[in-house]
């Protein structure tokens, strides 16, 4: 992965729309696995690590990594900004960017398949898909995973099943998420409800990135709670149905938003538009705040404007992104000026 | 008219974030700092903000076991040294023999957090049908005390017939494996 092959392959998946859309922005699941005999990384020592990648790394390309697509890449090799760029990308998680001794990811750039090896587990396996593509990320997922398996034995236990770092993964390991985009849902306050809905059905409910709990841009990602006492199948089908279900209720709010002033939604999602056009630099934050509302304008045919895909558009106003147009000494006016152009530029405006 | 950030009331707040804490369900208003300030600290609805709700329903349970928990000396993994203490703080293991060694209290925690304490999913492939075997042996076992409790003898010689067979079966299975 150099940085310009790199540039050129903004993870294809970003831009593409899938089923769901445009409500739906993203699936993803992920397979946590330990290896048999190997302390888990957060108490081995360096030499159960570097043992652990060598294992975790023969296994993916023996077996998985058999196209040119996929790149394999040791964590103290990549750059701060590459680190920075994965984790924009969604790719790898933020914990991954404080590059400990041991970790390595491997990479299929195009179509958001990663196995990360000596994160919070030995083997994290992600497989991202646009729109609400559960099961078929999952059985990619899992394909890995069963490849993987006939190369390292993993740390497994009858009862508990696969054992993880955290009980909060044990059993099948398996987180399925999904991205969504639900302004209608923040606008009229109904979103509260929801929450509180899916928090009820075993469900929980994050920010954009997956950490932390404030929600910006009206993204948010629900995931699965529990990954015990259930088929992979189940937990699968279920989030499919609960992301229905919340995909459902934001069309019912934008419907009463339009019915109740639909002068009101349009003043709103055009004084943000206003302030893309208008702007001489961003804060990333605020970039997504108003993203948002300019799409949300787009799909309810309030503004004649080409749409566009948040994920991507989030993704280029990203703060390693814009450093990467801009070089690495760049100053935090430079960048948030360059935010406030470039957005123009992706938005065609 | 600018509007200014809730949480330092000096800068224009640029981001209306919603927050989510449990199932509360609020909209503030921030400047761009204190946003990102905000999202690395607020708390994530994990297993470690969980730990706490489930450790204190232990009390009263198994007083000796609260002891071990709060004094978090005595429950220490063989294997690789992390204590309960520590697991308690990172909410991490640090090995598999952590989930052995400190069963009693984490079989209550995964209980309460997973609804749960038996995988029914996936299985390691090359060890699945081991894993099956050794898995219906011990139900097997259990069947077997059960009858012999209830003094039914012919029922327990029919289930002791269907244990070794099992154990033929993984007995010719590791001389396979040994083989390879």
């Amino acid at each position: 992965m150099t940085r310009n092959n790199r540039a050129a392959s903004v993870a294809d998946w970003l831009g593409t729309e899938g089923p769901g859309y445009p409500l739906v922005l993203s699936s993803r699941a992920r397979l946590a696995r330990n290896l048999e005999g190997v302390h888990f990384p957060c108490s081995a020592g360096e030499e159960d690590l570097e043992r652990a990648r060598g294992m975790v790394l023969e296994a993916v390309s023996k077996r998985v990594a058999d196209d040119r697509d996929w790149d394999i890449r040791f964590a103290e090799e990549l750059s701060r900004d590459e680190l920075g760029m994965m984790t924009e990308e969604h790719l790898t998680s933020r914990s991954f960017a404080d590059r400990m001794g041991g970790r390595a990811v491997a990479l299929s750039w195009k179509d958001g398949r990663s196995v990360t090896v000596n994160e919070e587990d030995h083997v994290r396996i992600q497989v991202i898909m646009p729109g609400a593509q559960f099961m078929e990320a999952w059985r990619e997922a899992d394909k890995i995973d069963s490849c993987m398996e006939e190369e390292v034995q993993y740390s497994f236990d009858q009862e508990l099943g696969y054992l993880t770092s955290c009980p909060s993964n044990v059993g099948t390991g398996l987180r399925v998420s999904a991205m969504l985009h639900l302004p209608a849902l923040v606008s009229t306050g109904e979103i509260a409800r929801t929450i509180s809905a899916l928090g009820q059905a075993g469900v929980y409910v994050r920010g954009l990135y997956g950490e932390g709990s404030g929600v910006v841009g009206n993204m948010f990602q629900i995931s699965n709670r529990q990954t015990l006492g259930r088929t992979e199948e189940f937990i699968v089908r279920s989030m499919d149905t609960v992301v229905n279900q919340v995909a459902d209720n934001e069309r019912t709010a934008r419907k009463m938003m339009l019915r109740e002033s639909e002068l009101g939604l349009a003043d709103g999602v055009y004084r943000s538009l206003g302030i893309v056009e208008r702007a001489r630099k961003m804060g990333f934050f605020e970039a997504l705040e108003l993203i948002s509302q300019v799409k949300l304008g787009i799909e309810m045919d309030l503004i004649p404007m080409d749409d566009f895909s948040i994920l991507e558009v989030g993704v280029e106003v990203g703060e390693t992104h814009l450093r990467e147009r801009l070089g690495n000494d760049a100053e935090k006016e430079d960048v948030e000026r360059e935010r406030a152009v470039h957005l123009r530029r992706m938005l065609a405006l | 008219m600018n509007i200014f950030c809730d949480e330092c009331k000096k800068n224009i707040a640029t981001v209306f974030l919603t927050k989510i804490s449990g199932t509360e369900v609020s909209k503030v208003q921030l400047c761009e700092e204190c946003a990102k300030r905000m999202e690395e600290t607020t708390e994530a609805v994990n297993l470690l903000a969980f730990l706490p709700q489930v450790l204190s329903s232990l009390q009263g349970v198994e007083e000796n076991l609260v002891e071990d928990i709060l004094t978090g000396e005595l429950l220490t993994c063989g294997s690789c040294g992390t204590s309960f203490n520590d697991f308690q703080k990172m909410g991490l293991l640090g090995c598999a023999d952590c989930y052995r060694e400190f069963s009693d209290a984490l079989h209550r925690v995964i209980i309460e957090f997973q609804e749960s304490d038996e995988h029914i999913g996936k299985i390691p492939g090359r060890a699945s049908e081991g894993a099956r075997l050794r898995r219906r042996l011990l139900d097997l076992e259990k069947h077997l005390q059960q009858k012999i409790a209830e003094e039914e003898y012919e029922a327990a010689a029919a289930v002791r017939d269907q244990i070794r067979e099992i154990e033929v079966r993984l007995n010719a299975d590791v001389m396979e494996s040994d083989k390879e």
